[in-house]
């Protein structure tokens, strides 16, 4: 080993040790510090995306309803922020999050959205798997193709996921989903369906933030990763409505 | 016809090549299992993409070796009477265009993602049920794909020039400066980690350019073999003394008034043909030109076919 390698790594672990201090990782903008110290309220941009964000019903807040919502309020409690609801278009809040004129976005994100690398994005803190239930007693065909399956009418993203196998969604109520319909899997029974052995899609759900904010992004993650099931659990009541 | 000699490697030579080709396979398997584990921590980060990438395309010089260097031990037959020496000159031309075209294609990357103003944002990585920085585990695979990628170079840079392989020798070089790309992945990833995203790119900009300057003066060293250059050294530092040598050996013989060789590399071996000028009276030429050809092999095991032409005078464009 040359002094050069010697150097090198010396430097390496110099900046490891730095790196492990207090407030590391740190924001590029300080989101999270000024949320926390009550400098600033949490601004969180949010787009309706059934079932993960609604407009109508929230808490009294001027906010949304939704699972994410609740997630996003029960993390801003737990850190002691307040927070201010932006509402606007997905493609509004992706171009307001790359100037940091949002912190969080929710509407629905999948890992796989098309916004890529300009937003920062939470690690997925729920799989959500759409599949094709079956009302009791309904014949499961073999063969998909021209079959009709059902969707909830407020959710475009199952209709494409239906027309993906061949078959023809057909819009419809949460309380008219028999014989065959399209859902998550958490929500099959609340919808008084059953596995009918078709999977659609299988959904990576995240929170966007803004880039750079690697703190912030962290705090979030910390939150919701060992949340997973209580997750799943709330977006089966969700079915109920 | 006689094809030429069938034999690649000396018995000595031949057990440096087991030797290297089990390193190369060591080599495959280590740098699979690296990549991998900077793939599944990369995250957003643009410098640990390229880091895999560098990794990925880094055992192409292994497979390059591994696959030409056997093909070139092929014996020569009716339909191949030179033998297929120059399978290791176009392993390793391939190997270099390799380079090239992954250091281009990351530094486009690279310049892409700072044009369209992505900043890469490092969050939380689950391991375990435990939710941890990102920048943890990717600094782990940082570091595994660093250390031993030294190691494995320094040991294949002494075989080198042992076979006289420039495959292996650009392969172990590569290997050997490995850490100071590995290093700038690092300081990107520890950067990003203090919200100075802008040293992610960076450092993904410096590790491409740096194989694309391996790809380049690899290329070079491969396409200039393929025009028959004169024999270079394995690590390409000078010419290699052995046509001098050679033609020393004839010039000293004492029925060979005057003497010029000419060579070429091919993959391992040197082939080439010398022009002497008798003495007058020199005895029995048929016998002597095939004493002269065993003594110049005898020289070096590298020096594999040369073909002695008995002339009146000297060819005019002084060759060498």
């Amino acid at each position: 080993m040359g002094w050069s390698d010697i150097g090198a790594a010396a430097a390496l672990a110099l900046g490891l040790a730095f790196a492990g201090c207090d407030g590391y990782p740190r924001d590029a903008n300080g989101t999270l510090g000024q949320v926390r110290a009550g400098q600033r309220s949490l601004r969180v941009g949010w787009s309706p995306a059934e079932p993960w964000v609604r407009a109508e019903g929230g808490a009294g807040d001027g906010g949304p309803a939704g699972v994410e919502p609740d997630l996003v309020r029960a993390w801003a409690a737990s850190v002691g922020a307040r927070v201010e609801w932006v509402p606007g278009g997905e493609a509004q809040l992706v171009r307001a999050l790359q100037r940091n004129a949002v912190d969080v976005a929710i509407a629905g994100f999948s890992d796989d959205a098309p916004w890529g690398g300009k937003t920062g994005r939470t690690q997925p803190y729920l799989k959500a798997e759409a599949v094709v239930g079956a009302a009791p007693g309904a014949a499961v065909p073999r063969d998909w193709s021209g079959v009709e399956i059902r969707h909830d009418r407020r959710r475009p993203d199952l209709a494409a996921a239906i027309r993906g196998i061949g078959a023809v969604p057909v819009p419809a109520d949460p309380g008219g989903m028999a014989p065959l319909a399209a859902a998550y899997a958490a929500e099959l029974a609340a919808l008084g369906l059953a596995p009918a052995g078709k999977a659609l899609t299988t959904e990576r759900r995240v929170i966007a933030t803004a880039p750079a904010e690697n703190a912030l992004t962290l705090a979030l993650d910390r939150f919701l990763l060992p949340r997973g099931e209580e997750i799943g659990r709330r977006l089966a009541a969700e079915a109920r409505r | 016809m006689r094809p030429v000699a069938a034999v690649e490697f000396p018995a000595e030579v031949e057990e440096t090549y087991h030797r290297a080709r089990r390193l190369e396979w060591i080599t495959v398997a280590y740098v699979a299992s690296a990549a991998a584990f900077l793939y599944v921590t990369m995250g957003t980060s643009q410098a640990m993409r390229t880091s895999f990438f560098e990794d990925v395309v880094s055992v192409v010089p292994a497979l390059a070796f591994l696959v030409g260097t056997s093909v070139a031990r092929r014996a020569p037959g009716p339909d191949y009477p030179y033998g297929t020496h120059r399978a290791t000159s176009i392993a390793y031309l391939t190997a270099s265009l390799a380079l090239c075209a992954m250091g281009v294609f990351l530094l486009a990357e690279a310049a892409v993602k700072v044009l369209s103003d992505e900043k890469t944002t490092i969050g939380g990585f689950s391991l375990f049920g435990h939710v941890v920085w990102g920048g943890w585990p990717m600094l782990a695979a940082i570091l595994y794909s660093a250390v031993p990628s030294v190691l494995l170079g320094r040991a294949k840079l002494r075989l080198a020039p042992k076979m006289h392989n420039k495959v292996l020798h650009a392969d172990a070089e590569m290997m050997k400066a490995d850490w100071m790309a590995e290093g700038a992945t690092a300081v990107g990833v520890v950067g990003a980690g203090f919200g100075l995203w802008w040293l992610d790119p960076l450092a993904a900009a410096l590790v491409s350019a740096d194989i694309l300057k391996d790809g380049a003066s690899n290329l070079k060293a491969a396409v200039l073999d393929l025009v028959d250059r004169r024999p270079e050294k394995t690590d390409q530092s000078g010419p290699e003394l052995l046509p001098d040598r050679v033609r020393d050996l004839l010039r000293g013989l004492d029925w060979v008034a005057d003497a010029e060789v000419r060579m070429r590399e091919e993959g391992h071996v040197f082939m080439g043909e010398a022009f002497v000028v008798p003495r007058p009276g020199a005895g029995d030429l048929v016998r002597e030109l095939g004493r002269a050809a065993e003594a110049a092999k005898a020289l070096d095991w590298r020096m594999h076919e040369l073909t002695i032409m008995p002339v009146e005078r000297l060819p005019d464009a002084e060759p060498r």
